[in-house]
């Protein structure tokens, strides 16, 4: 079992790239970012966790830019969006990105996604609520052309254009991993469908056990063998039993939380979790 | 004068971590990095230098990605975009790129900025050739709205969002310098109206300098302070008398070209580049 961290990038926590550093003397396996673009102020959507939406949402820095910090000042740590908002950003834009990070990284970067919740904010954007999964899945099939073709092209409905030059190509083969948040029997079949692997927040173990069990199933019955998909837990509880549990059942990461908070509160849980190791 | 270099950052070029060591090691003031997300394959349009569009630009690494790496491993090197194609960019999420390499950086950034030559390029990214340098007034000035305002606004033809709480803000105050690339009247003027700098290209010097005698004109009809517009010679001659040329007409740096090789190439040329510098 893998276990990485994740924490929410901010101009109040800890530099990004001073945590990566000590995340990876202390044996850590990743490091996660989320992504937010921005947050509308009318907070018109709900938070889904419930309650005020906590700041760090919208103090968020940009993934890529904080993941080549991250990555610059350490060796062998993994770095990762946890998730990106494809759904509100430029295809072809953000295949470069992708590439160029993971070329810059040596290969080191784990690319998660999401379809995201926060209609205002995918509005600001241009992207429509209710076709974002379309939009996603559609962007997810033209990045691949773009990282693995000489001259790719891709033709859908949110996604079109015609052949293009694009390099960098990434340096891991045949490109970074793709992996769908979400935790619905939908989020599920588009892992299976289209992706590298399910990253799930581990909000509840009873519901991670039992999705484990349908990605097996839904594995099975399309032919795709289960050891192509990674399953990595963000937001793991930092328990040993925990972690044991979903070792058990089949995941092969567990994310830690952490705070977005200064150094001072951020090293000492960074000890206590090490003891996970 | 402030002397910089500037390369197509590539993947088959020394990486941009290591050329920003060896710059900001002799001396050099600034380091620069253009952007092409994507070439079309067809050619349609032209390449303005003539001939064969140079392999490099198909090769282009992200430029924020890239100079965030060279940002890593330099402590007083400014670093900038020359020039960023924000007309096929998210205003938002450009912003915060910005934002975010500023502040991870300690405030060396800056940002060049240009509307582009290339019609399908843009096209594929939905911006049509003919209204490319309205979006890309909007656009700065939108930028400018999410780098300064807790809660920033903007409602033009092009870009338009109700409020927006988006930090990091930049560590520079008020934010990174805009400097826009072109030679143009039309340039000069939107310079004037709503940018930090004039990001001209050097292979014209009587352009260059007719321009700056209108830089100045137009500064002083419109009531800005000349003194706070920076002018970047971008692609310079690598000659001191040129330099010294350009710097008596009010040319504040200049960037001299690198080519996109390997260090056996790359390396030599800067020592080359650096004895310019004493």
């Amino acid at each position: 079992m893998d276990i990485g961290l994740s924490i929410f990038a901010t101009d109040y926590a800890i530099r990004i790239d001073e945590l990566a550093r000590e995340a990876e003397a202390r044996g850590f396996e990743s490091l996660w970012v989320p992504e937010h673009t921005h947050i509308p102020t009318s907070r018109a959507t709900p938070f889904p966790a419930g309650g005020d939406l906590p700041k760090q949402y919208w103090h968020a820095y940009d993934p890529f830019v904080s993941l080549m910090a991250a990555a610059a000042a350490t060796e062998k740590l993994k770095v990762g969006t946890g998730i990106c908002l494809i759904i509100e950003r430029d295809t072809i834009t953000t295949a470069k990105e992708v590439a160029s990070l993971d070329a810059l990284s040596g290969g080191r970067l784990l690319f998660g996604i999401g379809g995201g919740w926060n209609r205002e904010e995918m509005e600001n954007h241009g992207t429509d609520y209710s076709t974002r999964f379309k939009r996603l899945e559609e962007q997810v099939m033209a990045m691949k052309e773009i990282w693995t073709e000489d001259e790719p092209e891709y033709h859908g409905k949110y996604v079109d254009f015609d052949p293009i030059w694009s390099w960098p190509k990434p340096v891991t083969k045949p490109h970074p991993p793709v992996y769908l948040g979400g935790y619905t029997e939908y989020t599920r079949q588009r892992v299976v469908d289209f992706c590298e692997g399910w990253l799930p927040i581990g909000f509840s173990q009873k519901a991670i056990v039992e999705g484990l069990a349908d990605l097996d199933r839904r594995a099975e019955e399309a032919g795709r063998s289960r050891d192509t998909i990674n399953v990595s837990v963000f937001g793991t509880r930092p328990q040993k039993e925990v972690i044991e549990a979903y070792t058990e059942a089949g995941a092969d990461r567990a994310i830690l939380g952490l705070p977005s908070e200064d150094r001072d509160a951020v090293l000492p849980l960074l000890d206590k979790y090490a003891e996970l190791l | 004068m402030k002397l910089g270099v500037f390369m197509f950052a590539t993947d088959d070029a020394i990486p941009l971590d290591q050329l920003a060591v060896e710059v900001e090691d002799r001396g050099f003031e600034s380091l620069w990095v253009p952007e092409h997300t994507h070439i079309p394959a067809s050619r349609k349009t032209p390449f303005p230098g003539g001939g064969e569009l140079p392999r490099e630009y198909s090769h282009t690494l992200d430029p924020f990605v890239s100079l965030a790496a060279a940002a890593a491993v330099t402590k007083t090197l400014r670093l900038g975009t020359g020039i960023c194609l924000i007309i096929e960019r998210d205003t938002l999420t450009t912003a915060k790129a910005v934002a975010s390499l500023d502040l991870l950086s300690g405030g060396r950034f800056e940002l060049g900025l240009g509307a582009g030559w290339l019609r399908e390029e843009m096209e594929n990214h939905g911006t049509a050739f003919e209204g490319r340098f309205r979006k890309l007034e909007e656009q700065a000035r939108a930028f400018k709205e999410v780098w300064t305002q807790d809660a920033a606004e903007f409602h033009g033809e092009f870009v338009d969002f109700d409020p927006v709480w988006s930090w990091p803000k930049p560590v520079q105050d008020p934010h990174p310098p805009i400097l826009l690339g072109g030679e143009s009247i039309h340039t000069l003027r939107r310079v004037v109206d709503f940018c930090d700098g004039w990001f001209p290209r050097g292979r014209n010097a009587e352009l260059v300098l007719s321009g700056l005698r209108k830089l100045d004109e137009l500064a002083a009809e419109a009531g800005r302070d000349r003194s706070t517009i920076s002018v970047s010679l971008f692609a310079a001659p690598a000659q001191r008398e040129a330099l010294d040329g350009f710097a008596a007409a009010g040319v504040d740096r200049a960037i001299l070209w690198l080519p996109p090789e390997q260090a056996d190439q790359v390396l030599p040329r800067l020592d080359r580049y650096a004895r310019l510098l004493v």
